[in-house]
């Protein structure tokens, strides 16, 4: 008989406690730093080294890139295919220059699946849109692009 | 950081494991990606094996020397069958290819059960039962021939000495020559782990059942039967389980092409 | 009109009942073909394949910390284990030595997705009953474990997380005291679980003495972890086989008594206890340092045969390795536990109710991620 009052006990307790939902898609939450959306791109950073393409478990990169007037590889294509992409960010982890890196864009429902195809200038966009929401998260491109540039 | 691309350095490296010593050094804030790509030292030969030697990593000079002689270590490496001697042997090889290490203690030991196992069985089922035994990274193994399989396999379930009451894995493997199905047993009360395994050629394949032995056998060899194509006889129910029953072809074999 | 005998008058007949693979109460894609007459199981079939995803056949061209993200869709609600227990393998196989501070974190994390999983069968064991609330309360722990995964590694559930050789990540500032905060909390909580579930009538009317079996044909029927650790049986792979560093830890096994589906979810009850008494004690132990071991950036495992199981959320969870020697398996067999748990259906499912079906299949607790791999 009593199993009953304990529970309508706690359940009455519960009434005056905060509310923990949501109200998404009015309130969107607040990621944190290491979340795994979908990828961002620094073209200025890349070397063309392949560790990317080769280290995807779903091979959903692909890239390209040529040598510049001072002999060094910079990237001319690259694309992520977000179809096949299962956010592993293990590309993240083997870029040498940190060139790839995980934004915080999670809504990547579309309706076309051409538009899950992500190229370059799509993924450089994702960035800038990271840094302008992410003010204090940016990496100090400066120093990195200095090294990289010589 | 260094920002060469990475396949030369990759292809020198030595291929072998290694056994690294866990330094304390800082690891720079979390970041994983520094960490794999720091290449590893190796460590000085010695009776190396899983109780790691805690010797300082070497310096980089000893280390393109041991890559040049390793890459000629591991064609003889990859043709050899059982792990236990492979993960002692490595960080001996480059240094010294003369004389390989003394083999680790817990294969010797495995070794050994597998052959008192081996023993009881030729005792219950005569002499052609056991064809092989061995040792699977010191678990012991025994190969049983396929006729025998079954009974091999209830022999050591009753046997008081042994008790292998408990199954823990079934597996079939596909070798270019032959199919192989692998089973861990286990004795709950007496604590033993040994690995059995049986051969049965690719065309036709078949094995007897384990099925009216050990229940759970059901559902494992209707996957290998499913994927694999090894047919159990004895099996209460033989179709397949993870495809669809108008499936054809078996997709885990090497030569399962997906394009038909 | 008289009804003499009315035998005469009703007839029946055996019906084919599809517990079909889209319900919500067969824990995923899982179907089971059910034979009743009137209200009673005559025998009861599970099909299952519907969530094949050739998970050992994608393994044969992947690289070993390739294959990480996939192991973390097997099981999915106790992913940090999945990751461990191939970690595990590829570590013993290589004789690798991992760094204490990756041994603590992974203690951590695992432990604590044990207790996830464990609260998501305390909410859908008794959602599927006919209960709503417990499964609000349920989750709203697990969210707060999630989102504190989800600061350490970046996802919540597909995690990632477990390297070869020790984790990816360091924990972030402040995680270890969120953790601290949450493990104190919800001690709270599982006495809140306890006056609500555990001492209901209808609950325990329900489940008592419901889907028994023994221990003979539990171990027949290779079953491990909670579903046989119900009938009173010994064996928990922390403590018979052990493996990383539980046996630092000061911690007891709970077992059950008559292996019916009360036992069974009283144990996940008092493992949900053990597990905030595990990590309580490692947040104490757990000392700075690096958390990833020197290995060669392409890992090849020597050529041999390897299995190692580990004590995951449904039992024995275990990776058997084929390896030639090069950096990619040549086979990798996964022993599922929930495959080999739900063997058992067929068996107690005979003579009994159909109410009960539901109530039995849930507290088999079976995830079909990890049934059709």
């Amino acid at each position: 008989m009593f199993g009953f009052l304990k529970g309508l006990g706690v359940t009455i307790s519960q009434l005056p406690k905060k509310k923990v939902t949501l109200m998404y898609p009015d309130e969107k939450p607040e990621w944190p730093e290491r979340f795994r959306g979908v990828h961002r791109f620094i073209p200025e950073l890349c070397t063309v080294c392949n560790q990317c393409a080769r280290i995807c478990p779903t091979s959903c990169i692909s890239l390209s890139g040529a040598r510049d007037e001072n002999r060094k590889l910079r990237i001319e294509t690259y694309d992520i295919n977000s179809d096949i992409c299962i956010l592993c960010s293990l590309c993240t982890e083997v870029c040498p220059t940190e060139a790839i890196l995980m934004s915080d864009t999670f809504e990547n429902a579309s309706y076309v699946r051409d538009d899950l195809y992500l190229d370059m200038h799509w993924l450089y966009n994702n960035e800038l849109e990271y840094e302008r929401r992410h003010p204090d998260r940016a990496i100090p491109e400066t120093d990195v692009q200095k090294k990289a540039g010589d | 950081m260094s920002d060469e691309p990475r396949k030369p350095s990759e292809e020198n490296q030595p291929s072998e494991p290694r056994n690294p010593s866990p330094q304390r050094t800082q690891d720079p804030g979390g970041q994983g990606a520094e960490a794999i790509a720091r290449t590893a030292m190796n460590p000085s030969p010695g009776p190396a094996g899983p109780a790691a030697t805690k010797q300082p990593p070497e310096k980089t000079p000893e280390g393109a020397e041991k890559s040049v002689g390793a890459s000629g270590a591991s064609d003889v490496k990859t043709g050899t069958a059982g792990a236990a001697a492979q993960s002692a042997k490595p960080a001996a090889k480059p240094a010294a290819k003369k004389a390989p290490p003394p083999p680790d203690p817990r294969a010797v030991a495995a070794k050994e059960k597998a052959d008192e196992i081996k023993a009881v069985l030729i005792a219950k089922l005569g002499a052609s039962a056991v064809v092989e035994t061995g040792a699977a990274h010191f678990t012991p193994m025994l190969l049983i021939d396929r006729g025998k399989w079954s009974d091999a396999v209830t022999a050591l379930r009753d046997d008081p000495a042994w008790d292998l009451n408990y199954l823990e894995c079934m597996a079939g493997t596909d070798y270019p020559e032959y199919i192989e199905v692998v089973v861990y047993l286990q004795s709950t009360e007496l604590g033993h782990f040994v690995c059995m395994k049986t051969r049965t050629p690719r065309d036709g394949a078949k094995v007897p059942s384990l099925a009216p032995i050990y229940p759970v056998a059901n559902w494992e060899e209707r996957e290998i039967f499913d994927l694999l194509g090894v047919t159990f006889t004895g099996h209460p129910d033989m179709r397949r389980i993870m495809m669809w029953e108008e499936f054809e072809g078996h997709p885990l074999r090497k030569d399962y092409s997906v394009w038909d | 009109m008289a009804l003499t005998d009315e035998t005469d008058v009703v007839r029946t007949e055996e019906m084919l009942l599809n517990v079909g693979p889209q319900h919500p109460s067969t824990h995923g894609v899982f179907r089971m073909v059910v034979k009743i007459s009137g209200e009673t199981i005559l025998e009861a079939e599970p099909v299952i394949g519907y969530l094949h995803r050739g998970t050992e056949k994608l393994a044969e061209n992947l690289q070993y910390t390739q294959i990480i993200p996939y192991t973390d869709r097997l099981d999915y609600v106790s992913a940090m284990l999945n990751n461990y227990s191939l970690v595990h393998t590829v570590e013993e196989a290589l004789g690798i030595a991992i760094p204490d501070r990756a041994e603590y974190i992974r203690v951590i994390t695992m432990e604590l997705n044990r207790l996830a999983s464990h609260l998501i069968f305390f909410g859908t064991y008794l959602l599927d009953l006919g209960a709503m609330t417990p499964f609000l309360y349920a989750f709203e722990e697990r969210e707060k474990i999630i989102d504190m995964f989800n600061e350490l590694c970046g996802a919540r559930i597909t995690f990632n997380y477990m390297r070869i050789g020790g984790v990816k990540y360091d924990t972030p500032p402040g995680w270890l005291e969120q953790v601290d905060a949450f493990v104190k909390r919800m001690k709270g909580e599982m006495v809140k679980y306890r006056n609500l579930v555990t001492g209901n009538e209808i609950f325990l009317a329900r489940v008592r003495g419901v889907g028994k079996y023994t221990t003979e044909q539990a171990l027949g029927h290779g079953m491990s972890g909670i579903n046989l650790r119900c009938t009173g049986y010994n064996w928990d792979l922390r403590k018979k086989k052990p493996y990383s560093i539980y046996d630092r830890f000061d911690w007891e096994v709970p077992l059950g008594k008559n292996g019916d589906c009360w036992d069974r979810y009283i144990l996940h009850m008092e493992e949900m206890e053990q597990s905030l008494r595990i990590v309580e004690q490692a947040l104490q132990q757990i000392q700075p340092g690096p958390v990833l071991a020197k290995v060669p950036k392409l890992i090849r495992v020597p050529a041999g045969e390897y299995y190692s199981g580990i004590e995951g959320t449904r039992g024995e969870l275990g990776f058997y390795i084929v390896s030639d020697g090069k950096d990619k398996p040549y086979r990798l067999k996964i022993r599922r536990p929930s495959f080999e748990n739900l063997q058992i259906l067929p068996i107690i499912l005979k003579g009994v109710p159909v109410g009960d079906m539901v109530a039995i299949l849930g507290s088999i607790d079976p995830v079909l991620g990890e049934v059709g791999a």
